[in-house]
C-alpha cells in the first residue's frame, strides 16, 4: 500500500450556466447522519415455547440435545403464544451464541435476517446429552447486530481554502448578493454546484466566508458550505477539467494587499496605520425537509426543500499602531458605532496579458465596535486590535 | 384580522418531519360489580383521527397561501336561506386532504392553527386537522377467517423442485377473487410456518388455481394457508391495507370459551424502555374522617395501564401497527406479552383466568399517536389498558 497523489485537483463552482474555478489551497468535504440505534424489550433475549411447530400444542417439553444437529425451536415464552423474534435485530449470524442460565449454551444454525414474522428458528448445540428447563428456556442470552434509523437528512461541510478573485466573488461568495437582481423578496437562497476532483455536489448552500489582508501578501479567504443531497463520484476526475472548464489554466487575477486600501479608520477607530484586517461574514441556515406522501422511497424528504437565511452577520478586526479605550460616546451606551470599508485590490500590472483587475470589490461594515485590545511584548510592536460586528439581515 | 387573501383551494405545501397523527376513540362504559367493566364504541363514528401538521421554514408568502386557506373556512358569507326553509351556507364544510404517509386521502376541518413568524421571511405554523364523519364501518376485520372478503384460506400443495419453491394455490374462498402479490404472507393454519410470495399470478378468480412461487426459511411441503391480504380488504384511515397483512397468531391459551381464542397477538415489541406506575383497585370505608378502612376489591386489581412507545420502526412495520391498532377500533381486546420479567410461569392457564394470575394478558388501545419522525423512521405512542 502506499500514498496516492491527488494533485492538481480541480475546486469549481456551478450555477445557473455560471462556472467558474478557484484557485484554493485545501479543502475538505465531510458528510454526516444522525442515526439512532433500534431497541425493542428483549430483543436479546430468546425464549424457546417449544420444540415443535404446531400451533395448538404450545407446550413446553424438555428435549435432550445431540451435538452438533440442528433442532428448530419455536419462540415465546412456555405455553405461548409464540412471539417472533424483534425486528430491531437487522442480522443474527450463524453461529451466534445463546447463553442459557446454568452454563447451557445453543447457537444459532444459520443467518437470521428478522422481519416480523420469524416464529421458528434452527438451533444446534456443540455437546450432547443435556436438556433446559422450562425455566431456563425463557432467558437466553445473545448478541445480534441491530438496525439503525436515520432521525434527519444527510448533510455535508465543505470547507475551502482558496485565492479571490473577480469572477468567483460576485457569484458564488456574496452571502448578501442576489444571483437573479429581480429576486423579491431580496435573499438569495438558492444552492450551487460544487466539483471537488472526482466528487460532485448539486446542492450547496454558501454559509460563510471569511478572508484576510495584511501588508505585501496575497489576500486568503476561506468559505463554508452546507452541502445536501447525493455526492458523485467518478472514477476520474480529468474530464472536469478538460470538458466543462476550458479555461482551467487560464491566469487569474487574485487579491492582494499591496494596493488593498481601508476607509473609516481613522476617523472611526483612531487608527492609520493598519497591518492586518480580516472580515467575515456569515449566515444561520436552516432546512426544511418536507414530510411526503409515499414511502421512504420518494425522493421527496431526502434533500431539502427550502434551506432558509436567518441572521447574517459581518464582523471586521483590524489590527494596527493605535488602540482608543473609550467604548461609548456622549453618555450614549449603544455601542459605539463605525462605518469601515475594504477596498480590495489586485497588484494591478499594467500588461493586459497577467489578467490585472485592479480593483475587484468593496467590502463594509456599518456596525458598533465590540472589543477594542492593545498588546505590547518585548520583542514585538504595539499592537492595537479592534473588533466590529454588524447584523445585517 | 386576516391574513393577506391569497386564492387557494387546498393546502399546496408540504408539512415537515416531525408531523403526527393521534386517534381516540370514543367509548362507552358500562360498570358492574366488582370492578367489572363492559366497553363498546359510541356509533359508528366513534374512532377519531387528528393530524398535527407541522409547517416549518415557510417563505412569507407560503405561509399567506396556507393561512389564507385556513381562514378562508371561516369566510363570513351572508346567508342565502333556500326554499326547503334553511340556510345553505352557514356550516363549515369538510376539505379533502392527502395526508403522510401511510394513510389515505380524507375530509378534514381546521379548528385550530398557530403561526409563528421565527425571521424576516422565515415562518413555523402548526396546524390541527381534524377529520370528518369517518365510519368504523370501514374497519378491516380484526381476526383472521371470520371474513371471506377479508380474508382468504388457501391449500398450497408442492408441485415443483426444492430450488424452485413453487406451490400451487387454490382459492377456497367463498365467492371472492383475490389478489396475490408481493409482500403478501401466507400463513399455515397448523403451524408457525409462513411463506413469503415473491413471484404471483396477480388475480386468481373464485375456486381457481395458480402457480405461486415463495420464499420460505423451513422444509414446507404443503399445507393449509390464510392470509389477509386480499384486494378486498378496507380501512377507515390506512391507505392499501391490502399490504399489510395482520399476523393471524392467536391468544391460544386462553381456555374458558371458543370466543377468547379469537383475540389477536400484538406481536410488535415496545421500545427496550418503559415506566410502569401501578395503583390497584381499592376501597375506602370511612367512619369518620381518620379513621378508614382499606378493603381489596373485585376479581382483578392489579389492571396495568401501560403508554408503550414503539419508537425507530419502518414504514412496513409502522403501518402494520397501526392497521392492527385501527382494526381493533379502540376498544377490542388483543394479546400482548410484556416484558418477560411480567410473565408469571409459575401458574397454568388453564386453571386460572384472572389476569394478574396468568402468564399473558390482554388489552384495548382507545388512544395512540403516531409521528413520522424521517423516512422510513416512525414513532408510535400507544395506551394499552389491560382487561378481562
Amino acid at each position: 500500500m502506499k500514498f496516492i497523489p491527488y494533485e492538481d485537483v480541480p475546486i469549481a463552482f456551478v450555477r445557473e450556466g455560471s462556472e467558474e474555478y478557484v484557485f484554493a489551497e485545501s479543502a475538505t468535504l465531510s458528510v454526516s447522519q444522525p442515526l439512532e440505534i433500534n431497541r425493542q424489550l428483549d430483543d436479546n433475549i430468546i425464549q424457546i415455547c417449544s420444540y415443535d411447530n404446531n400451533i395448538d400444542s404450545i407446550q413446553y417439553s424438555e428435549q435432550t440435545f445431540s451435538a452438533n444437529i440442528d433442532t428448530q425451536v419455536t419462540l415465546g415464552p412456555s405455553f405461548g403464544p409464540a412471539q417472533p423474534i424483534a425486528t430491531s435485530i437487522y442480522k443474527i449470524a450463524k453461529d451466534t451464541k445463546i447463553t442459557f442460565p446454568n452454563n447451557k449454551h445453543l447457537y444459532f444454525f444459520e443467518d437470521i435476517y428478522p422481519n416480523g414474522h420469524d416464529y421458528m428458528v434452527n438451533v444446534y448445540s456443540t455437546s450432547g446429552g443435556w436438556t433446559l428447563t422450562e425455566g431456563e428456556a425463557q432467558s437466553g442470552y445473545f448478541e445480534p447486530i441491530y438496525k439503525y434509523s436515520a432521525t434527519n437528512g444527510v448533510q455535508g461541510t465543505l470547507d475551502v481554502d482558496f485565492y479571490l478573485d473577480t469572477g468567483n466573488l460576485s457569484h458564488f461568495f456574496n452571502i448578501t448578493g442576489l444571483f437573479q437582481p429581480d429576486t423579491y423578496p431580496p435573499i438569495d437562497e438558492d444552492y450551487c454546484g460544487i466539483i471537488l476532483g472526482n466528487f460532485s455536489i448539486t446542492y450547496a448552500y454558501l454559509k460563510s466566508f471569511n478572508f484576510s489582508v495584511s501588508p505585501n501578501s496575497i489576500s486568503q479567504a476561506s468559505a463554508s458550505f452546507d452541502v445536501y443531497g447525493d455526492i458523485n463520484r467518478s472514477a476520474d476526475f480529468e474530464f472536469v477539467h478538460a470538458q466543462n472548464f476550458p479555461n482551467y489554466y487560464k491566469n487569474k487575477s487574485i487579491a492582494h494587499g499591496q494596493n488593498t486600501n481601508f476607509v473609516g479608520l481613522l476617523d472611526d477607530l483612531d487608527m492609520e496605520h493598519p497591518i492586518s484586517f480580516n472580515y467575515g461574514i456569515s449566515v444561520d441556515r436552516l432546512a426544511r425537509y418536507d414530510l411526503p406522501t409515499g414511502t421512504y422511497e420518494t425522493i421527496d424528504g431526502l434533500i431539502p426543500s427550502r434551506v432558509s437565511k436567518k441572521s447574517t452577520q459581518i464582523t471586521m478586526s483590524i489590527q494596527g499602531e493605535n488602540f482608543n479605550p473609550s467604548m461609548t460616546t456622549d453618555n450614549y451606551f449603544g455601542g459605539k458605532g463605525a462605518n469601515l470599508k475594504v477596498n480590495l485590490y489586485d497588484l494591478s500590472y499594467d500588461n493586459f496579458e497577467t489578467d490585472s483587475d485592479g480593483y475587484m470589490h468593496t467590502f463594509q461594515v456599518s456596525g458598533v465596535v465590540n472589543t477594542n485590545s492593545l498588546s505590547v511584548s518585548s520583542d514585538g510592536y504595539l499592537n492595537g486590535e479592534v473588533s466590529v460586528s454588524q447584523i445585517l439581515k | 384580522m386576516d391574513i393577506k387573501h391569497v386564492n387557494t383551494n387546498t393546502i399546496n405545501v408540504l408539512p415537515t418531519f416531525g408531523s403526527s397523527a393521534s386517534f381516540s376513540s370514543l367509548i362507552e362504559s358500562s360498570s358492574f360489580g366488582d370492578g367489572f367493566v363492559s366497553r363498546s364504541n359510541k356509533g359508528i363514528n366513534a374512532l377519531q383521527m387528528t393530524l398535527n401538521l407541522e409547517f416549518k421554514e415557510l417563505t412569507d408568502l407560503e405561509s399567506q397561501e396556507l393561512i389564507s386557506f385556513l381562514q378562508s373556512q371561516f369566510f363570513y358569507e351572508p346567508q342565502i336561506y333556500s326554499n326547503e326553509g334553511k340556510f345553505t351556507n352557514k356550516r363549515i364544510e369538510p376539505f379533502r386532504y392527502q395526508p403522510f404517509f401511510p394513510y389515505k386521502e380524507n375530509d378534514f376541518t381546521c379548528f385550530n392553527y398557530n403561526h409563528n413568524k421565527t425571521y424576516f421571511n422565515c415562518n413555523d405554523v402548526s396546524v390541527t386537522l381534524m377529520s370528518i364523519a369517518n365510519s368504523i364501518l370501514s374497519s378491516v376485520e380484526p381476526a383472521i377467517n371470520t371474513n371471506a372478503a377479508a380474508s382468504f384460506s388457501a391449500n398450497l400443495s408442492f408441485e415443483l423442485g426444492d430450488n424452485l419453491k413453487a406451490f400451487d394455490i387454490q382459492n377456497t374462498s367463498a365467492n371472492n377473487s383475490i389478489v396475490i402479490s408481493e409482500p403478501t404472507i401466507l400463513y399455515s393454519t397448523l403451524t408457525h410456518q409462513i411463506l413469503n410470495i415473491f413471484s404471483y399470478p396477480h388475480t386468481i378468480p373464485p375456486n381457481n388455481h395458480a402457480m405461486v412461487f415463495v420464499y420460505e426459511p423451513f422444509g414446507i411441503t404443503s399445507m393449509d394457508g390464510l392470509s389477509t391480504s386480499t384486494n378486498l380488504k378496507n380501512s377507515i384511515y390506512i391507505h392499501n391495507p391490502t399490504s399489510s397483512p395482520i399476523n393471524p397468531n392467536k391468544v391460544q391459551t386462553l381456555p374458558t370459551t371458543s370466543s377468547d381464542s379469537d383475540y389477536l397477538m400484538f406481536n410488535f415489541r415496545p421500545t427496550n424502555y418503559f415506566s410502569l406506575s401501578h395503583t390497584p383497585k381499592y376501597r375506602v370505608s370511612n367512619a369518620t374522617d381518620f379513621y378508614k378502612k382499606y378493603n381489596k376489591y373485585g376479581f382483578n386489581p392489579n389492571l396495568n395501564n401501560f403508554t408503550l412507545e414503539f419508537s425507530n420502526r419502518t414504514d412496513f412495520e409502522a403501518k402494520s401497527i397501526l392497521l392492527f391498532l385501527e382494526s381493533h377500533l379502540g376498544y377490542k381486546k388483543f394479546g400482548f406479552h410484556f416484558n418477560k420479567d411480567y410473565n408469571n410461569k409459575s401458574f397454568n392457564d388453564t386453571t386460572n383466568t384472572t389476569p394478574h394470575r396468568r402468564k399473558l394478558s390482554t388489552f384495548y388501545c382507545p388512544e395512540w399517536t403516531h409521528t413520522a419522525v424521517y423516512k422510513d423512521n416512525h414513532k408510535i405512542s400507544a395506551t394499552f389498558i389491560e382487561s378481562v
